[in-house]
């Protein structure tokens, strides 16, 4: 049977999962798109579950100037009210998005979907208070907030079924982002970063396994988070003056006992460090296999004494990385401590890749280096990166002397990066 | 030679094949593991012991045939070794769909039918990739799709929605559900004000037929108090029944009033013009309203209609279109299409347009 060349549709009958599946790759304007194309597609993409209005789509409209925000407004609201069936997944990612009441009537329409994951993220200087029908979206498994005000109406009770949280730029108190966070016992990964400072942070979640924050806080306190794995912190701003009673690492490291990375940066490794730092944490960091310290601040030695508790608590650790900061506190006492404490009898089994970045010819880091190469028998690698303040003369001199220091193991390799 | 050969035969006799058996009556075997990697073979040879030898050959969905079979096995025998890094299968994924686009087509249905869900996203991801971009032209080209729109149809896509079953279907079952809840109220207000109910449900009627809101108006803030209680118990049903397929049903008669009187635009084409549907959103998005079965049937009581009128005014001031005039259609019509329900209606003239959503089943 001949069959005339390339007249035979191939695509329009493929079963309606797969249609669904194609079009939800593409981007809702062609998604959309697709409409035109034949009778039979005509609604083919209304029923999609998914919906994502992303800066792809606004950037696309943005073509004329003036009504670009109109446009874009028109748009979401045409999408919304052609739409057909469930929506489970709402993205509405657009940096210009401003219009609040707008996005208050589609909430308000996505309330009556059971909506299990959304994205409300836009970037304009005023915060966008969420309405309160956004607290009935109690099916929601996945959320993302960014350029939001969050405040919940006083009978709301918890997202019960969320199971990862992003917070981005969100206007908050400290309470009730402590109430939010324990209100949703099913909370797996937490990421939150802002400019607003928290006075004190309270993460009470018993399913947590990741914690990432980027901000400003007086203190944090980790309660229940026993299987929490994962814990990023960047802290802005560290309050030395708070007299600090017992040590934060102490405090901190008591309710971390999963945790298997650690990622300390901007001021959080002094803020750790607040209180007395122990020579050896009580309970040690058993799970702990990859810390990684972010400008630590060399001349600081309260820092150096923690980063050093913290290694050598850590009898797994297998990879370290650290960026160092060479500040002007305390030089001289650092440099008097490495020249009174005899630091070779630690023993860092599981020790195998090591990174040091931002190195200079400052003797306390290089002192940090000799104790590591000499501490550790299973190491396999140590790349040091020198800082570009070094002058070349010092890079010599350091150079020669790292190359000098023992070394545990006999498989190291010390790869110097210029 | 020999050696070699006694080898191979040894290896031959140790490995296990699978008879599988295509749409054509075409038969061929293929190795146990490469085979085991498609979960409908896997299960049909665990549920049921087929395929171990040529007469008991596993029949394959008609959506495989030898060829895309072939394409498919090679796709298993690849990714079926436990070893392979990441990097590997997605370089090998990247050849693999190197192919027609419409051998790409077979390829996606024939994996679904085998329930490959890996391949069916490699594949879907491919045709995404092929459709992203392109002008409807160059897509109807690529997948030869009939051009079989009339321009008009292609401005407004969405006009005559009912023709697509599924919707049909919808509607059967909304209609169904209102009657349902009409029941329910009836037994309800047969308790509480009989005679009243009676009343307003003719004078409905009578007020739709004249095509008046005034009456209308009046009867419903009689009903305001009962009506409050009954919101809140409907939102519970309303929330845990199927909630999707009457909401949906709301949102078809509102959004077809406006595509009858306006052009719309779909995103593609032309956006220049800012469409009428910006009237609706006021209306349709009031407050669960819209949503509540048994409020369709009675009307918003005046607080809500308040609101109503202050977030549709808040719009209309944001918009700089013939706005107020097209609203009072819209809405006008919206509470006539509110008080249809009740009542039959079978292709009458005017609540024809509004009919459609409700199929008379």
């Amino acid at each position: 049977m001949k069959r005339p060349c390339g007249s035979i549709d191939i695509i329009s009958d493929l079963p309606n999962n797969i249609i669904e599946n194609i079009l939800m790759r593409l981007p809702i304007c062609d998604a959309v798109g697709t409409s035109i194309l034949s009778k039979k597609w005509r609604y083919k993409w209304l029923t999609l579950p998914h919906l994502v209005i992303d800066n792809a789509l606004g950037k696309k409209l943005l073509g004329r100037q003036q009504s670009a925000k109109n446009e874009l407004v028109s748009a979401v609201y045409q999408v919304l009210l052609l739409h057909k069936g469930p929506i489970v997944k709402f993205v509405l990612e657009v940096d210009e998005l401003e219009s609040c009441s707008d996005i208050d009537h589609w909430i308000n329409f996505l309330s009556n979907h059971d909506i299990q994951e959304f994205t409300l993220s836009r970037a304009k200087t005023e915060h966008y208070k969420l309405p309160s029908y956004f607290f009935t979206f109690l099916h929601l498994r996945h959320l993302k907030l960014r350029g939001c005000a969050f405040r919940p109406p006083p009978r709301f009770k918890g997202f019960s079924k969320l199971i990862s949280l992003q917070l981005e730029d969100i206007l908050m108190d400290a309470e009730t982002f402590g109430s939010l966070v324990s209100s949703c016992p099913l909370l797996e990964q937490l990421t939150v970063s802002g400019y607003i400072p928290y006075d004190s942070l309270e993460i009470s979640a018993p399913n947590l396994k990741s914690f990432s924050f980027t901000g400003d806080f007086g203190s944090i306190c980790f309660k229940n988070t026993l299987l929490l794995a994962e814990v990023t912190v960047a802290l802005c701003r560290v309050n030395k003056n708070v007299k600090h009673q017992s040590s934060n690492l102490i405090k901190i490291g008591r309710s971390l006992p999963a945790v298997e990375k650690l990622y300390l940066e901007g001021y959080f490794l002094e803020f750790l460090a607040l209180g007395n730092v122990p020579k050896r944490l009580p309970i040690l960091f058993n799970n702990l296999k990859v810390l990684h310290l972010d400008e630590m601040d060399f001349s600081n030695l309260d820092e150096i004494l923690c980063s050093l508790c913290l290694i050598t608590s850590s009898p797994n650790l297998e990879e370290l990385r650290v960026v160092a900061y060479a500040g002007d506190i305390a030089r001289d006492a650092v440099v008097e401590y490495f020249g009174t404490q005899n630091l070779s009898h630690h023993s860092l089994k599981r020790l195998q890749k090591v990174k040091m970045e931002e190195i200079s010819n400052f003797e306390p880091e290089l002192e940090f280096i000799k104790f590591i190469l000499a501490n550790s028998p299973s190491l396999e690698e140590m790349e040091v990166l020198r800082s570009e303040d070094t002058v070349d003369e010092d890079e010599r001199k350091m150079w020669k002397e790292v190359m000098r220091f023992r070394r545990a193991s006999p498989k190291a390799e010390v790869i110097y990066l210029p | 030679m020999k050696s070699k050969d006694g080898v191979f035969l040894v290896k031959y006799f140790m490995k296990s094949y699978i008879w599988l058996q295509t749409a054509d009556g075409s038969i061929q075997q293929v190795e146990e593991e490469v085979a085991m990697f498609c979960p409908m073979i896997c299960r049909e040879i665990l549920q049921t012991g087929m395929g171990s030898s040529k007469n008991y050959a596993i029949s394959l969905p008609q959506r495989v045939n030898p060829a895309i079979l072939g394409l498919i096995l090679d796709y298993c025998r690849f990714h079926q070794v436990p070893g392979r890094s990441n990097k590997e299968r997605k370089s090998f994924d990247e050849k693999f769909i190197r192919m027609d686009t419409k051998k790409l087509c077979e390829l996606t249905s024939a994996a679904d039918s085998l329930q490959l869900k890996p391949l069916v996203d490699l594949t879907s991801r491919a045709l995404a990739r092929i459709i992203e971009g392109k002008t409807p032209e160059e897509i109807r080209e690529t997948f030869h799709l009939p051009d079989d729109l009339t321009e008009e149809e292609k401005l407004e896509p969405l006009r005559n929605i009912t023709d697509d079953p599924r919707i049909r279907l919808l509607n059967r079952l909304y209609a169904r559900k209102r009657k349902e809840l009409k029941e329910r109220e009836k037994l309800k207000n047969v308790e509480v004000e009989e005679e009243r109910v009676d009343e307003r449900s003719v004078d409905d009627l009578l007020s739709f037929i004249n095509g008046e809101d005034g009456d209308s108006k009046g009867v419903r803030a009689t009903k305001n108090k009962k009506k409050n209680r009954r919101r809140k118990d409907q939102m519970k049903d309303s929330s845990s029944n199927n909630v999707n397929g009457d909401h949906t049903k709301e949102l078809d008669g509102v959004h077809k009033s406006c595509h009858n009187a306006e052009a719309d635009e779909i995103l593609v084409s032309t956006p220049s013009k800012t469409s009428k549907l910006q009237d609706l959103p006021a209306s349709t998005f009031s407050p669960k309203l819209e949503f509540d079965d048994g409020d369709i049937d009675d009307e918003l009581d005046p607080a809500m209609k308040e609101q109503l009128d202050r977030e549709v005014e808040d719009f209309a001031r944001r918009l700089n279109s013939d706005w107020p005039e097209r609203m009072q259609e819209i809405l006008s019509l919206g509470q006539q299409r509110r008080l249809v329900p009740p009542i039959s209606m079978n292709g009458n003239g005017s609540a024809h347009r509004f009919g459609q959503q409700i199929m008379i089943p």
